[in-house]
């Protein structure tokens, strides 16, 4: 009975988020996870690539999409919420000055072990319409928190 | 150099280690990622939220992973995707262990992947005991093991969790450093290699 409350919003998208990648934003992140490779600290930014985990930088502006399900009710209390799992798969390099387009969208959303799983795709694309990456994210509400 | 056809399944990648994690480093990392959650820089919203202080971001955590594979492979192939789920946390003074094993390698459409187990330890400092050293006994007293072992419980370990003990020489001393130790990740991986 209480599944049928959040099956539809199963495969609901949002409206797409738009992330502009800077030099500084590279080093910056680099520096914070201390992966100190050359390619990711220059300081011309031609020279510059993101490190694969900067992915986290670009998703992170998709969790306003959480809103969306304490509007409606769903997720009652925000402290109950824990990350619960991330997947990212790399399809191009992310480089300075890249327009990046991401793409949320809601893969599931189940009640397992008395707790909410929040399931989000994240195809991201950027300025020529390449995927740069796909990104997956489980958010888990506990008891109380929906 | 890494090659697909001298891996072998079973074969463990060497261990990436980072740390000890600082509140310094979790301020600087919000800032870098975007991620303002307060429970990963401010220790009352963090006990407020029901933790015993702040932790550190589990997609750091998850950088440390990548990084470890990454600079594994080097120029010999390309990290194609990275499955993890955040499993324990990991605090303030906690060592990061990375780590990962070759479960299957194949080849699909003329191209060779490796697929990974990966998991990350947290590996918390609990006590350090000094005792004099006398070659033939270098094993702690007995006693002082089981206090030790009630030091472990002081909040900061869970059931299941392992403790570990490393023994160092210094002079006519002998110290006797423990550790607990959790999975904080676990995964799997996707590998290309070129050769």
């Amino acid at each position: 009975m209480s599944e049928s409350k959040y099956e539809k919003y199963i495969g609901m998208k949002f409206p797409p988020l738009t992330f502009e990648v800077t030099g500084d934003r590279i080093r910056s992140y680099a520096r914070a996870t201390d992966d100190l490779k050359p390619e990711f600290l220059d300081e011309d930014d031609s020279k510059l690539v993101a490190p694969l985990s900067f992915t986290s930088v670009y998703w992170i502006t998709s969790v306003v999409s959480l809103g969306k399900f304490k509007e409606e009710g769903i997720i009652k209390d925000v402290s109950k919420l824990l990350h619960g799992g991330q997947r990212y798969e790399f399809f191009r390099p992310v480089r300075p000055g890249d327009k990046l387009r991401l793409h949320v969208e809601v893969k599931d959303i189940y009640v397992k072990n008395n707790m909410l799983f929040l399931v989000y795709d994240v195809p991201v694309e950027n300025q020529n319409g390449e995927m740069v990456s796909k990104v997956t994210t489980t958010f888990i509400i506990r008891p109380g928190g929906f | 150099m890494v090659s697909f056809d001298e891996l072998e399944e079973g074969y463990e990648i060497p261990p990436y280690i980072k740390g000890p994690i600082t509140r310094e480093q979790l301020v600087e990392y919000a800032k870098a990622s975007g991620d303002g959650n307060p429970i990963h820089t401010n220790e009352e919203i963090a006990v407020m939220a029901g933790l015993k202080g702040v932790i550190a971001h589990g997609l750091l955590d998850m950088a440390y992973l990548i990084q470890a594979i990454v600079n594994w492979i080097g120029e010999d192939g390309e990290l194609k995707d990275i499955d993890v789920q955040f499993r324990g946390m990991v605090r303030p003074g906690d060592m990061v262990h990375s780590k990962a094993r070759v479960v299957k390698k194949y080849e699909r459409e003329g191209k060779k992947f490796v697929d990974l187990e990966i998991w990350q330890e947290a590996v918390t400092p609990i006590a350090t005991i000094s005792s004099s050293y006398t070659p033939d006994k270098i094993e702690p007293p007995p006693d002082c093991s089981v206090k030790l072992y009630e030091a472990a419980y002081r909040g900061w370990l869970k059931d299941g969790q392992n403790v570990i003990v490393e023994r160092k020489k210094e002079e006519n001393k002998i110290e006797h450093t423990f550790y607990g130790v959790q999975r904080s990740i676990i995964g799997t991986a996707k590998v290309e290699l070129f050769k």
